[in-house]
């Protein structure tokens, strides 16, 4: 720190704040643990480990021996008989159907009517009856399998009925669906990787973040920035050296999450479901561009309010709620469908998000949606430099409380 | 302003507003866009060019192929492929075949290809487009499947003939009349004559064409599905292109040593006799109709001595429609519901009730089975094959003189072959097949055409191959169970022997009905 402050020369007073913060921080094992191994890393682990798991789970779903408990199962041997056929292992009878789906100790359980025989023999309609709890996510594929499998085995049967009195089955489905799903596998793939958008937010954030904090925050507390703040040379300039300081710490987190993002892409087994996912060099260099001008924004919104903080406790409560924030462009998008217009591109975290999605998609952004990405967040960067500057010309900030 | 649980949940509750204002704002948005939308529908729209797909050296264009009798269909790419009809002769009549390519949805699809070979013969792969698909669904995902018509049958020239008036009045009697079935051929000649040379459509030449086909694709080696006479082809063409083949799929398999009718009358007994094995093993079936099999010959027997004319309701249209009922009549229908375990299950019910003199039922399904056969059965192509490949070796054998198909099949077939023109055969034809491509044959336990063991005997010799037997199945079974994931995992890995196949001990027979209400509950 004292070599650093003694007389810089005015012009490189920009470049001298810069290298001394780099310097000093990639001596600081926390602030390097957080910017290059826990942030860029965490997001792409968790990220395959939550996706092998869902995708071996749904597809052990969709072909394993499925255990539904029957009650009345002797009613109706042959429905048995068919579900067996389908992969279902019917099991033993429970007293209360309604209690074991709540208690998830099974995903579904079938109840047939006890006058179901009867009013099979006389040719009336009858109902089978499928317990279960929707809110159990888990459940859905094992519900969806036992329903597709009983109304199957009743349309088969309804139409065995008519072939069996000479008569066309189609005179009583005379119009059928024919579904044509325009979705391209990488554009399936979207559903689930919606959140990726939100690692690279919070792997610049998580980069930048110790850095902002102990630059402003941590210096005011260890009474530094006075010091720093009493020499010759303006203190935008002394901003800047900071700001570039922290965007180099979170430029190098993207683009470590973005490598290790490129390697983890070959371990998820997107394939086994007819997707396909292309996380190279293409993705990479598309990510990193729509994500440069908001490395600025977010290390200015970091050190703006960490400026605000008369400690460094405080500033790191107040940025891990500042970091709640790009998680809304993320929920906005997974909950409602929108469908994107021109002018959301240029909404900072919007426009990189959408854009993002689009990349996976395999749709890949077009220069005009690229423009206003770049153009919207840089203008919005800019303008809280702007503020920050402002905020750091007050005689305030310098002196700790 | 430090921070308190309080306000976290208070910053929570603005995120959440925000949100929803933002959502609110959006879709308010959208009503002042929409009056814009008419004004661009009003511009006359130039009819939009059919998309091309470029594969190998063709350009394919997207289509839709129906399937028969189902109103549905399935989208697809497709293109002519114009052959020489006389490979031998350049200068012979050029005929189109029709080319169909199901497209994988992957970004970079696998470099081998599935061929779906149909049976018949005289089946066209394109109308099987929807089966294909879905059988094939989990393979698709990431490799396209070439369905070709052969030569001589859907789009590709297809030698069907209409029957002429004379030929289809029943006021004949039931006895069988060979001049009647050389004059019929006789006359399906004439039509034929100008657009085919029925000496072409044969086996061997349509793998020839298949193989021409699979060049223009690019060369991708092909995993081959055949049902029923398409395994003969997969056979055939596998002994001549040994390399432009990667896996095989026999569903239904035909050995080549059988001369194709030879069994007809003995497999169908056989299956039947089984079938109505099921019905006499349970209680509240045998109740209802003793032994169906004695039924079934009771029936032939009175039909043979007294057939007659009978009315009823035409299941599609429901007007009243007069039919011969004899024993031809009966034994073709009989046959052809041997050929599915949901049909099949319908026999005795249908036999019973015709036998006590219902006979709606059994006519009314023997309609709705021939709308589906109708084209199949007595095509042209259906005898260019045999006449070339099979009519030498057939002989009738009088032990199935008894059989409910007797030995008409035989009789009929060598009749026709009498005036139908031959195509040649290669000397090694009917030899056994030797291979060590990985192989896989399905089987359906009461198949009333290609028995289990078929498949057995075109396994001994193949030291890569492995039969499956499907419970309870008939005739093409490979959408029953969980065949369609065993056919993917052995596409995929080509380790016929370590393929579990345990899932298909989940197979059942279809149960019999006992009534028009269905089988017991």
């Amino acid at each position: 720190m004292n070599k650093a402050t003694s007389k810089p020369p005015r012009g490189r007073a920009f470049l001298t704040v810069f290298l001394k913060e780099v310097k000093e921080n990639l001596r600081d094992r926390r602030t390097l643990m957080s910017a290059f191994l826990t942030g860029p890393l965490l997001g792409p682990l968790l990220f395959v480990m939550l996706i092998n798991v869902t995708l071996n789970r749904e597809l052990e779903k969709a072909e394993k021996p499925l255990p539904v408990p029957v009650i009345g199962a002797e009613f109706a041997p042959n429905l048995l008989e068919a579900l067996k056929a389908g992969g279902v292992v019917p099991g033993a009878a429970v007293a209360d159907p309604e209690q074991t789906v709540r208690k998830q100790d099974a995903d579904v359980v079938l109840r047939i009517a006890a006058d179901y025989g009867k009013a099979w023999r006389k040719g009336e309609p009858v109902q089978v009856e499928l317990f279960y709890d929707s809110s159990q996510r888990d459940a859905n594929t094992s519900v969806e399998r036992v329903t597709r499998l009983v109304e199957g085995y009743a349309r088969q049967q309804g139409a065995m009925r008519l072939v069996a009195r000479g008569m066309s089955p189609s005179t009583a489905w005379p119009l059928q669906v024919a579904r044509r799903d325009q979705a391209t596998p990488q554009s399936r793939a979207v559903l689930m990787f919606a959140m990726l958008p939100y690692f690279f937010v919070i792997t610049i954030f998580m980069g930048g973040m110790y850095l902002a904090i102990d630059l402003t925050a941590g210096e005011r507390e260890r009474q530094s920035l006075e010091p720093l703040f009493a020499n010759p040379v303006a203190r935008w300039k002394i901003l800047c050296g900071k700001l570039a300081a922290i965007c180099a710490f979170s430029t190098a987190s993207l683009l470590i999450t973005l490598l290790a993002f490129a390697v983890v892409g070959q371990f998820i087994p997107a394939e086994k479901i007819g997707m396909e996912l292309d996380l190279g060099l293409h993705f990479a260099t598309y990510v990193s561009l729509l994500m440069l001008p908001l490395v600025l924004l977010l290390a200015v919104l970091q050190s703006m309010v960490a400026a605000f903080a008369k400690s460094y406790r405080e500033a790191q409560t107040y940025i891990s709620l500042l970091m709640l924030v790009p998680i809304i462009p993320s929920l906005l998008l997974s909950f409602m469908p929108i469908k994107a217009q021109a002018w959301m591109y240029a909404v900072p975290l919007l426009g990189q998000n959408l854009g993002i999605m689009q990349l996976l998609r395999g749709d890949g952004v077009t220069g005009e949606q690229l423009g206003l990405c770049l153009a919207g967040s840089l203008a919005a960067a800019l303008l809280a430099v702007l503020a920050t500057v402002q905020l750091y010309r007050s005689e305030k900030l310098a002196i700790s409380a | 302003m430090a921070l308190n649980g309080r306000t976290a949940i208070r910053i929570g509750a603005v995120v959440v507003g925000l949100g929803f204002l933002a959502w609110n704002q959006m879709h308010g948005r959208e009503p002042a866009t929409v009056p814009a939308a008419p004004a661009v529908a009003a511009k006359p729209q130039p009819p939009a060019k059919a998309p091309t797909w470029r594969l190998g050296s063709l350009t394919l264009t997207a289509c839709e192929l129906a399937q028969p009798n189902s109103g549905l269909s399935t989208a697809a790419w497709c293109a002519d492929f114009p052959v020489p009809e006389n490979r031998t002769d350049p200068h012979s009549r050029t005929i189109k075949l029709k080319l169909a390519v199901l497209r994988s949805s992957a970004q970079v699809a696998s470099g081998d290809m599935l061929a779906f070979l149909a049976g018949g013969p005289g089946q066209a792969a394109t109308d099987s487009a929807g089966m294909v698909a879905s059988v094939l669904k989990p393979l698709l995902a990431h490799r396209h499947v070439v369905l070709l018509d052969q030569r001589g049958t859907g789009g590709s020239n297809a030698l069907g003939c209409k029957e002429s008036a004379e030929m289809v009045t029943p006021a004949d009697d039931s006895t069988f009349d060979a001049n009647k079935l050389r004059a019929a051929a006789a006359d399906c000649l004439r039509q034929l004559a100008g657009r085919a040379d029925p000496r072409y459509y044969t086996t061997t030449i349509a793998a020839q064409d298949l193989e021409d086909v699979r060049k223009a694709l690019g060369s991708p080696p092909l995993d081959l599905v055949g049902v029923s006479y398409g395994t003969r082809m997969a056979q055939q063409y596998l002994r001549r292109f040994p390399d432009a083949v990667r896996s095989v799929v026999l569903d239904s398999a035909v050995p080549n040593s059988l001369a194709l009718g030879e069994d007809f009358a003995r497999n169908l007994d056989d299956a039947l006799k089984a079938q109505f094995a099921r019905c006499t093993a349970e209680p509240a079936c045998k109740k209802q109709f003793g032994d169906p099999d004695q039924t079934l010959y009771q029936l032939r027997d009175a039909l043979r001595a007294n057939p007659h004319e009978v009315s009823f309701r035409d299941p599609q249209s429901y007007q009243t429609v007069k039919r011969m009922l004899d024993e031809d009549s009966l034994a073709s229908v009989v046959r052809m519901f041997a050929y599915t375990p949901a049909t099949a299950a319908l026999l005795p019910l249908s036999i019973d009730a015709a036998a006590h003199g219902d006979v709606g039922p059994l006519l009314g399904q023997a309609k709705l089975l021939s709308g589906e056969l109708s084209e199949l059965m007595g095509s042209g192509m259906q005898y260019s094959v045999i006449c070339s490949e099979d009519a030498d070796l057939l002989t009738a054998r009088p032990q199935d003189a008894h059989t409910i198909l007797g030995t008409r099949m035989v009789d009929a077939l060598k009749a026709v072959c009498t005036v139908w023109p031959k195509g040649t055969r290669p000397a090694d034809f009917h030899q056994p097949l030797k291979t060590d491509k990985p192989m896989l044959l399905l089987a359906g336990q009461y198949d009333p055409v290609t028995p289990p063991r078929y498949a057995d005997e075109v396994a001994q010799g193949l030291p890569n191959a492995r039969v499956l037997v499907l419970k309870g199945q008939a005739h093409s079974v490979m959408a029953a169970g969980c065949a369609p994931q065993l056919i993917q995992h052995f596409v995929e890995k080509l380790d016929p022997k370590t393929l579990d196949a345990s899932c298909l001990d989940r197979l059942q027979p279809t149960p019999i009905f006992i009534d028009f209400n269905g089988s017991t509950p």
